[in-house]
């Protein structure tokens, strides 16, 4: 691990967010995590789990590769892991992340590449290995270091046998190294849990934030006492600061703030950023050579406690615990086409349009266990209720 | 097969405008009703969405390439994943961007376009690369995804696009941002607007790039227009700087030249409140010759 500079009470941190907030905001700081917490960081390599990989702090994550010279101010920053995606755009993060490479020289053997695909179930072992290959040849190299299953949403997602044979025969053939799974989906407990009892993933590239899952942290750990190593991404927590006044005063950055937050956790070995100019590289390698201030603490629970419950993860956990099958998503869709969109016809029409089964009527006598349901402490009954009567023009 | 689904694609359509209530949206028409129902579809059925995505949700759909779109002015977006019968992995996800401008739906557009994509004639301009077809047209831009390449899936991504870009309304001429640039040598298609950090330089903000090829050499001219001339001088500095650091740089009437070893030379000059360069395998002199069509439309 990193040599430390300055103490960061993680654990104290969430637990006065979460005061703040009324709720549980972020991870639920262990007794472990609280000896590691009066530790400290700076801007250094990690080691990602036992894959035996040794990644910068900050990776570059895929926007700006198509501009080789930041890609060399990126390395010459420190920065030494590149994070791409072989099905976005028909493989052109790819393709500029291999041009890029090729203008570097020796440099690019310094170089880890994290990449990978949507492979889903029913997918033929022939069809991972093409995609591999693929990937290799946009790459124009012979080797990725960590190879992701993408966009993965449930355990079930999982259950690809022809992606775990595949990648065995790309490994014995050399193509590449660890296997891991990306995910920014809502509601990633169960999936992760599945993840790590599942045996073959080595990696996690995952959504990670001060305001998501209750219980992320135990997972990572839990993760990492497997050797699972963990990258995180997406550390912004909805991206909605513009919408607090004045939450970076005083020359606050509300973005590096949270990276640095989620270097924190001894658990995270990277936290991945779109580096689009030169000074994105700089200051953000500057922000996890600094540890979290005091000033941006108090931003991060700020945010946590204006936002906290404002904006839905889509993570489906309510929908799942009705027991009349109310559509909860789509009705809070039309709520908001309704009030914040000026499309109250159109909202009212599509209500209406829903079966009636699954319209919010149902909500009114039901004790609703969609409010326990929310991890993040949402009233999604009330909503519903408020839904109806909006879209309606009467009470359920 | 495929004229028989326009048919019904142009009936429900009429019949949709109809009964429209609502006032047009940004796109001419309301994006919801921009793909087609799957009913028009013989053999395809909608397995997710129609969705809808705003600047605060697009961060929930796309893995990290959500400021990308905003910076482009995106106001909204509505998925919908197409299936061929029953099998989910005969799939074609198809998204429709309302981007608030015509400049913000040719900038995403053309800031993800494929240099080897194959150009077609959908709206103002689209191109088939792989399994994706893409267009923009108006304030909408179009991007359709199958999940591989077998034909009756890029037969469904084809379709996809050409349906919406028909439905909507707005411009298909390419934005006046791009009139400045000198048509002699100008590579089709690879006009280019980056709404921020043009060439990665935070100080020369948006502008536009494009690709130039002279005398069997290619290089890429790019200009942005600044706030004003302070801006514009502070952001060449800023410019010069980054390339003092790998690259061999001497002065040049009004800005400078570079030469990075193993890489590509360039030309970056300043007029007015304009910064304008190319940089590539051209001569210095092709640059300057260049440099000059430029600055003079710019200047006209």
């Amino acid at each position: 691990m990193a040599s430390h500079r300055r103490t960061i009470d993680r654990r104290n941190f969430l637990k006065l967010g979460a005061v703040a907030s009324g709720v549980a905001v972020g991870g639920c700081g262990t007794p472990e995590e609280a000896t590691t917490a009066t530790s400290t960081f700076e801007f250094d390599y990690r080691p990602l789990g036992h894959t035996g990989l040794e990644v910068s702090e900050v990776s570059f994550g895929a926007h700006g590769l198509d501009r080789p010279d930041l890609m060399r101010a990126a390395l010459d920053a420190g920065i030494n892991t590149f994070c791409v995606s072989g099905n976005y755009l028909d493989g052109m993060e790819e393709k500029a992340l291999g041009e890029a490479m090729s203008a570097l020289g020796s440099r690019r053997d310094h170089i880890v590449i994290v990449t990978g695909n949507d492979i889903r179930p029913g997918m033929s072992l022939q069809r991972v290995l093409d995609d591999i290959d693929a990937s290799l040849r946009r790459l124009r190299t012979d080797h990725l270091h960590v190879y992701l299953t993408s966009d993965v949403r449930t355990p079930e997602d999982l259950q690809v046998d022809a992606l775990y044979e595949g990648f065995e025969r790309a490994r014995d053939a050399g193509k590449v190294g660890h296997l891991g799974l990306s995910s920014h989906a809502g509601g990633m407990q169960r999936l992760l849990n599945a993840a790590i009892d599942n045996g073959h993933i080595e990696v996690f590239f995952i959504k990670y934030d001060f305001v998501s899952y209750p219980d992320q942290d135990a997972i990572l750990r839990r993760a990492a006492e497997l050797g699972i190593g963990t990258m995180v991404f997406k550390t912004n927590a909805g991206n909605r600061q513009r919408e607090i006044e004045d939450l970076e005063a005083g020359g606050l950055s509300f973005p590096q703030a949270t990276v640095k937050w989620a270097l924190t956790n001894q658990y995270v070995s990277s936290v991945s950023v779109s580096m689009t100019n030169f000074d994105t590289i700089r200051q953000y390698s500057a922000a996890a050579a600094t540890p979290l201030s005091s000033a941006e603490i108090a931003m991060l629970r700020r945010y946590a406690d204006e936002m906290y419950d404002r904006y839905c993860r889509f993570c489906g956990e309510c929908e799942a615990s009705c027991p009349r099958g109310v559509a909860v998503a789509d009705i809070n869709r039309f709520a908001m086409y309704f009030s914040y969109y000026g499309r109250e016809k159109e909202a009212m029409r599509r209500y209406h349009a829903l079966p009636d089964r699954c319209s919010a009527k149902a909500c009114n006598d039901c004790t609703g266990p969609c409010d326990a349901a929310c991890p993040f402490g949402r009233l999604v009954r009330a909503e519903l209720l408020e839904a109806h009567r909006l879209l309606c023009f009467q009470e359920a | 097969m495929k004229a028989r689904h326009l048919w019904r694609v142009a009936v429900l359509a009429a019949l949709v405008a109809c009964a429209q209530e609502t006032p047009p949206g940004p796109a001419g028409v309301e994006l919801e009703d921009l793909l087609p129902e799957a009913f028009s579809l013989e053999g395809w059925r909608i397995a997710e969405g129609p969705t809808s995505y705003t600047p605060d949700t697009l961060w929930e759909y796309l893995n990290g390439g959500a400021p990308r779109y905003e910076a482009y002015g995106f106001e909204r977006m509505i998925h919908g994943r197409y299936q061929l019968g029953d099998d989910p992995l005969s799939s074609v996800i198809a998204d429709v961007y309302d981007m608030g401008s015509e400049l913000g739906a040719f900038g995403i557009y053309s800031s993800i376009r494929p240099p080897d994509a194959t150009f077609q004639s959908w709206g103002a301009e689209g191109y088939r690369s792989g399994t994706v077809a893409a267009a923009w047209r108006g304030e909408a831009f179009v991007h359709v995804v199958a999940d591989d390449e077998r034909p009756e899936l890029i037969e469904m991504t084809q379709l996809l696009v050409a349906l919406v870009c028909d439905e909507v309304t707005g411009s298909v001429s390419p934005p006046a941002i791009l009139q400045p640039l000198p048509p002699e040598g100008l590579v089709p298609h690879s006009e280019r607007y980056e709404a921020t950090d043009l060439l990665g330089h935070a100080a020369l903000g948006g502008g536009v790039l494009a690709t130039y090829e002279i005398g069997g050499s290619r290089g890429e001219l790019f200009f942005s227009e600044l706030e004003n001339e302070a801006a514009a001088r502070e952001a060449i500095q800023a410019f010069r700087r980054e390339k003092e650091r790998w690259a061999e740089v001497e002065d040049a009437p009004d800005g400078f030249r570079f030469q990075d070893p193993g890489a590509e030379s360039g030309t970056v000059v300043r007029t007015g409140r304009f910064v304008a360069g190319v940089h590539g395998d051209l001569s210095f002199e092709a640059q300057g010759g260049l440099l000059e069509r430029l600055i003079e439309r710019l200047g006209s």
